[in-house]
Parts: structure tokens; sequence; C-alpha cells
């Protein structure tokens, strides 16, 4: 038994992990080999581990939830991170083109901007990612997209603007929900550089969850994923603004 | 294109959590022992990840950096619900009840029933060790404790779940002991 004493419990754990050094582990098998209650106390150790391995073994991770997948969300912070950064080092919220009274700009959540896009001044392009159904910012937007056009379109400027939305931004384009139906057919009517297009992962989502087949409002265009189509535009060199 | 670097990026870390995230429930599951709670730290853990996946230097060590992220989840959970007192200080008196043990009678119940009573501290350790086969430095550097406290509280948590088994399985031993009836 004094064996066992001077051969710590600790020391006997660290044994079994794989964690003593080479004398030390040498040490201990000379002691294991001399002594058989030292031996029953390394095989309960070692049996204990593994019962608590197996314990958990056969425990799997359900399904991910479908209202909030990580890995979207955490893409799109990601993306948005950066492109924040690229839009300030552009120096393009100072250019005038949006002034810190915009409304569109008060709203945002994120705006991005690509250098290339800062550099042809002919040609604008903006998409507008809209996620809220909140009627404020929803009517903001509107009033903003309807003035972009119509200045642009008094000075000449080739520009396209895209509404895009998703989540809780696809009430803007469905029927029944959209509170700005008549305005957004005026505005189609008048502009036709400007696209409404809608996120099909998110109306998949809303038949999946809430059993709603939303119908859309004429002329909204639906796109297979709304995280794909920011990337592709953001590629194109087209600003970004989430609302 | 930054925006296109950080996004693939962002997607090979995405695959790689993906082969993990069983093995970080069952972590979470081993602290908390609650599917529902262990599906919410893996979720968070996951996205934390995702978010701040700049900060893995060593991809090597992705698994240690994410059980760093998965033992911060599990503190600030433990923070928000916990207000003055630590649960783990507490020995509920019907815990050692016989109707208690009888209702924990599959062996990887008990042992996760075991665990879920060890102190925080021990805990972790065991689990870290026991289930994901951390290494004592890994585990040293995810807790911010010296190695010899790891293997303090190693011991300390398998010392306490062995005698709580053999308590355990003397009470089983006695509740399933052959019962005889006179009959006239």
């Amino acid at each position: 038994m004094n064996t066992i004493h001077s051969l710590s419990d600790e020391t006997l754990c660290a044994y079994l992990d794989g964690e003593l050094d080479e004398p030390e582990r040498i040490w201990v098998e000379q002691e294991l080999e001399s002594n058989s209650a030292l031996r029953e106390r390394l095989h309960k150790l070692g049996r204990l581990s593994g019962q608590i391995k197996d314990a958990y073994a056969e425990l799997e991770a359900p399904a991910q939830k479908q209202d909030k997948p990580p890995f979207l969300q955490a893409r799109v912070a990601v993306a948005a991170s950066v492109i924040f950064l690229a839009g300030l080092t552009a120096g393009w919220l100072g250019g005038g083109q949006f002034n810190s009274e915009s409304g569109l700009l008060n709203i945002a959540q994120t705006v991005s901007v690509n250098r290339q896009s800062t550099l042809d001044h002919d040609d604008w392009r903006l998409v507008l990612h809209i996620t809220t159904n909140d009627s404020y910012k929803l009517n903001n937007v509107l009033n903003e997209a309807e003035n972009l056009l119509s200045k642009h379109s008094e000075n000449g400027n080739k520009v396209s603007l895209t509404l895009l939305t998703n989540g809780k931004g696809l009430d803007l384009v469905r029927t029944g929900t959209s509170r700005f139906a008549e305005r957004i057919k005026s505005l189609q009517t008048r502009y036709d550089n400007l696209s409404l297009q809608a996120c099909q992962l998110a109306l998949n989502r809303l038949k999946m969850e809430k059993g709603i087949n939303a119908k859309l409002l004429p002329g909204v265009e639906v796109v297979p994923s709304a995280m794909n189509e920011i990337i592709h535009k953001q590629h194109e060199g087209w600003t970004y603004i989430k609302i | 294109m930054p925006v296109f670097k950080g996004f693939l990026k962002t997607q090979q870390l995405q695959n790689q959590l993906a082969s993990r995230r069983n093995r970080l429930y069952r972590l979470a599951y081993a602290w908390c022992n609650d599917a529902a709670i262990s599906d919410d730290l893996t979720q968070e853990a996951m996205t934390k990840a995702l978010r701040h996946c700049r900060q893995l230097k060593d991809p090597e060590k992705l698994d240690q950096w994410l059980n760093g992220i998965l033992i911060n989840c599990w503190r600030d959970h433990h923070r928000a619900r916990k207000e003055h007192e630590n649960i783990d200080d507490y020995c509920f008196s019907d815990d050692d009840s016989p109707e208690k043990q009888m209702v924990i009678s599959d062996q990887r119940q008990r042992i996760r029933a075991a665990i879920a009573r060890l102190p925080e501290s021990q805990r972790l350790v065991v689990t870290l060790v026991d289930i994901d086969g951390a290494s004592y430095t890994e585990v040293a550097k995810s807790l911010g404790i010296p190695i010899g406290t790891v293997m303090s509280r190693l011991c300390r948590a398998r010392k306490a779940l062995m005698n709580r088994l053999e308590d355990l399985k003397q009470v089983n031993a006695v509740v399933n002991a052959p019962y005889l009836r006179r009959i006239k």
C-alpha cells in the first residue's frame, strides 16, 4: 500500500491519459507490475474514462433550426464587416452622393461601396437589401429610391436600382401584405431601371414554417438566394445598403 | 477581392465546423445535461466562430479554439441565468432518494447524472479530457488555468465519479435484490 501513497492518483490519471514523460511512465509501469492494488485502481480509472466517453457517444445535435441559420447570419456579418470597411476606405460616404441627412443612411444597417463603382460616375448600381417590414423604414426606402431614380434620370446618369427582399422584407413584395403595392406599381411603370427581387430560400422558409404560399406583386423577380445575389452584385461593383 | 477571400475562408470554416457540431453538442450536453440548452450553446459557439474566424491564427488548433468559444458561451449562459448563488453549492435533499435512483437505471444516464452533479470546475475538466480527448495543455489553455490545477481537478472529478457510481450500484443492488415472499 505504501506504493500507492507514493504514486499519487494524479500521476495515475496522467499515466492513463498519456500525459507523462518517458522516465515517469517507466516508473509507473514498474510500480504497476509489482502492485496489484494499483493495477486494479488503474483498471477502474480506465473503465470510468471509457464509460464517460460512451455516455455521450450516441448523442447527436438536433437538425439545425430553420429560424436561425448561424452560417447565414455569420456569413452576412462577416461579409458586411468587410464591405463596410471597404465602403469607408473608398471615402464614398463623404463624397456627397448620400449626405448625412439622407433618410436611407439613417436607417441603413450596413453600407458598402465598391471602389470600382466610385471611379465610374456614369454608371450607378445600387442594391438595397430589405429585411424589415417596418412601414416607417419601407416608406423611407421608397422615398429615397424614388428620389434617386428621378434625380439620376434628370441628370442623364445611368442608374440601376434593385430592391432585394428576404426575411420580413418579403412583406414588401407580397400581395396581401404589402402596404405599398400601388406605389411600387407606379415606380415600376415610370422607371424600367428599378428591379424588385425576392429570395427563393426565404419564400421556401415561409412556406415550411408558416404554410404560406406567398404570391408576389407583378414584376417581382425570384432569385435562388439573396446571399448569393448580394455577393454576385458586390463582385460586379454594385453598391450595397442593408436596411 | 477581400469579400470573396473572406467568403471562401468562411465557407471552408463552415465545412469544418459542420463536422464538429456533434462533438461540441456532446461537450455542451455534458456540462448542462439539457438537450435544448446544449443545442443553443452549440449554435451560439458556431455562430461566434464564424463571426470571429479571423481570430483563428493556427488552423491546426481549431478544436482548442472552438472549445474556448464553447466554454465562453457556457459561462455567459451561466452568468445570465445565475443571479447570486452557485447551484453547485447545494445538495438537494431528494437527490439520493430510491425513487430517483430507480429512474436513473440506465448506465449512461447514471453517468450523465453523476457528471451533472460534479462542481462546475471539475465537470469542465473531466469532460474535456474524457469526452473530447483534449490534452492537459489544451484544457489548461482553454480554461486559463495551470496544468497542475487541471490534474488535480481531473483527479478529484474521477474519484468523485467513481464513489458516486459505486454508491449507486449498491443502492441498485438493494433495490433489485431478489424478493422472497412466503406463501401459505
